[in-house]
């Protein structure tokens, strides 16, 4: 199966910045995406950027605002503003590495992807590739994150990655995962904890 | 500092203190015509009779006439169909101005067209139209004014809106436009000719429409008119002697019912006798109510909506479209406003930026150093300065 079959666009690059970007996508692109799931932008020169969803905004204006303070709306004119109005939804990526020349590296890209470049949903194949090599050296990008629930978006990356790699029989992936943050939590007991309740959480579903 | 707001503020509490004396002796009046419309239309069929002689009398005449209903009554909506279809269209222009590099003219329509009951979105267009040079400069090298564009865009809408309709639409249907339905004769036209082609045009439309059962509305919000207490000059005029001075001061209509319409009930239906020199014979015949678009009993909003004479003789019609435009107007409640025309608004305003985007790209076309494009006035190069 070729890549342009199974990689998924679901929106268009507002801004960026080597570390993290936003993408901006209409509603109905808005079924793909999910908060963890890994995703990349191709430049032009063939190098692509690697990261994970951390954050999708469902975004307002002073209209929107007005209908929410209404009795009733007509389900037409909710649809209106979902489907038509100029309203992206903002997803925010935080960025995991990149590939030039063929190989992939797990620290930022020389320089960020530009606006309007096209975000791209990585298929299961990508997924595994991706979280398998560096001793899974990317997962240090989300520790360093302050202003988001790292243990939630830990969560959701985790699972995701997981059922891919069982998919493909390759059922180490997560133990060897789990170990990688111990070690890179080794000296933040506190949030070591919170981390490994969540993943506790994770095993018992 | 871009205003000297000491010096205002000067003025401001005179100016507050002039405003408010103006707004109670308006009340005034109208409480004192309150009890002369009371009067004038409890004898609906005298009071048509008098209106009908001043129209054979009086060479201009702006005012209202009442039908069939009781004007003393106020109506409520009947219940909304579960399906029907609601197309709404709004414009917005550019005016050629001397000031600019080009001069150019440019109309933009938003049209919506909501099939309720179908719980899809609705299907929005937008039609943008550069004028031809020869209609933004007349022969004596005079440019179109802002009500010349004006003319053009209003008479888009109204073909435009028309052309969305395909026969798959679901029944009824009605199209609304912002403002009065029957073209504006506004003073500034220039092609006086021109003018009264579009008021044709629009009379032929609605023929068409009428041949379809397709109903059509203008929606007027704040109206300002006075055309029942024109209505009560001219009652006036014949049924008191000695004859009274007619009322300088105009009241406006939404005065005179704003107590008289309960929330989400509409007026009688009245017809509006507008004659003036000039007009054309074949002209679209307006009828209009009032609605009062508010849920708060004490605090009235009410729009002027107008329709087309041949539905104010169906008084199912006018309920439905009484219904329709007051269950649109309650989606923005906090300040009732159709919503389908709101957005063909949004979708048809231009902005500053696109003016200026939609110049630079018309610049582009001419040859280097053209002269008819030349430079911006030195004072519109200056206001642009930040």
């Amino acid at each position: 199966m070729s890549e342009t079959q199974t990689s998924i666009p679901i929106g268009k690059l507002l801004r960026a910045e080597n570390s993290r970007f936003v993408a901006g996508c209409r509603v109905r692109e808005l079924e793909t995406p999910a908060l963890g799931a890994l995703v990349k932008v191709k430049l032009e020169d063939q190098s692509e950027i690697y990261g994970l969803i951390t954050r999708i905004l469902i975004n307002d204006d002073s209209l929107v605002r007005q209908l929410v303070s209404g009795v009733s709306i007509p389900t037409e004119y909710t649809a209106d503003n979902r489907y038509n109005r100029n309203l992206p939804v903002e997803i925010h990526v935080l960025t995991v590495g990149y590939t030039q020349n063929g190989h992939i590296s797990h620290r930022l890209p020389p320089r960020p992807p530009l606006s309007l470049d096209v975000l791209h949903l990585c298929n299961s194949d990508e997924l595994c590739h991706f979280t398998s090599l560096n001793e899974q050296a990317y997962l240090r990008h989300i520790l360093r994150l302050l202003d988001q629930p790292v243990e939630e978006l830990l969560a959701a990356h985790l699972r995701q990655a997981k059922a891919a790699h069982d998919a493909a029989n390759d059922v180490n992936w997560y133990s060897l995962a789990c170990q990688k943050l111990i070690t890179l939590l080794r000296d933040d007991y506190q949030r070591l904890t919170s981390v490994l309740d969540v993943l506790t959480d994770l095993e018992r579903e | 500092m871009p205003l000297n707001y000491a010096s205002v503020d000067n003025n401001a509490s005179h100016y507050a203190e002039e405003a408010q004396n103006w707004l109670i002796e308006c009340k005034n009046i109208a409480g004192q015509l309150n009890s002369l419309y009371d009067e004038a239309v409890s004898d609906p069929e005298h009071l048509r009779q008098i209106i009908e002689e001043a129209q054979k009398r009086k060479s201009s005449l702006y005012l209202a006439k009442p039908l069939q209903e009781d004007p003393l009554q106020s109506f409520c909506a009947p219940s909304l169909p579960q399906n029907y279809t609601l197309l709404s269209a709004d414009g917005s222009q550019i005016v050629p101005n001397r000031h600019r590099a080009l001069q150019f003219g440019l109309i933009n329509i938003g049209l919506l067209t909501v099939s309720f009951g179908s719980g899809q979105p609705p299907e929005i267009k937008l039609v943008s139209e550069l004028l031809e040079h020869k209609e933004i400069i007349d022969e004596d090298g005079n440019l179109a004014s802002e009500d010349d564009i004006a003319l053009v865009r209003d008479l888009r809408e109204r073909t435009l809106i028309r052309d969305q309709i395909t026969p798959q639409f679901t029944r009824p249907i009605l199209t609304v436009t912002d403002g009065p339905l029957d073209i504006f004769y506004r003073s500034d036209i220039q092609d006086k000719k021109r003018a009264q082609s579009a008021q044709r045009d629009v009379y032929l439309l609605d023929q068409q429409l009428q041949q379809q059962g397709i109903l059509s509305a203008g929606y007027i919000d704040k109206p300002g008119s006075s055309m029942l207490h024109n209505m009560l000059e001219i009652y006036k005029e014949v049924g008191f002697e000695p004859k009274r001075e007619p009322e300088k001061r105009r009241i406006s209509d939404r005065l005179l019912l704003g107590n008289r319409i309960k929330p989400g009930e509409r007026s009688a239906v009245f017809e509006i006798i507008s004659k003036h020199r000039g007009d054309v014979v074949d002209r679209l015949r307006v009828a209009f109510f009032y609605l009062n678009v508010s849920t708060v009993p004490d605090y009235p909003w009410l729009a002027r909506v107008e329709i087309p004479y041949w539905i104010s003789e169906q008084p199912e019609l006018v309920g439905l479209i009484h219904a329709i435009l007051f269950a649109d107007a309650q989606v923005l409640d906090s300040h009732p406003y159709p919503y389908s025309l709101h957005r063909a608004h949004e979708l048809a305003v231009v902005k500053q930026a696109e003016y200026e985007e939609i110049e630079n790209l018309l610049l582009a076309k001419f040859p280097e150093g053209s002269e008819i494009t030349g430079y911006r006035s030195n004072k519109d190069f200056l206001k642009g300065l930040k």
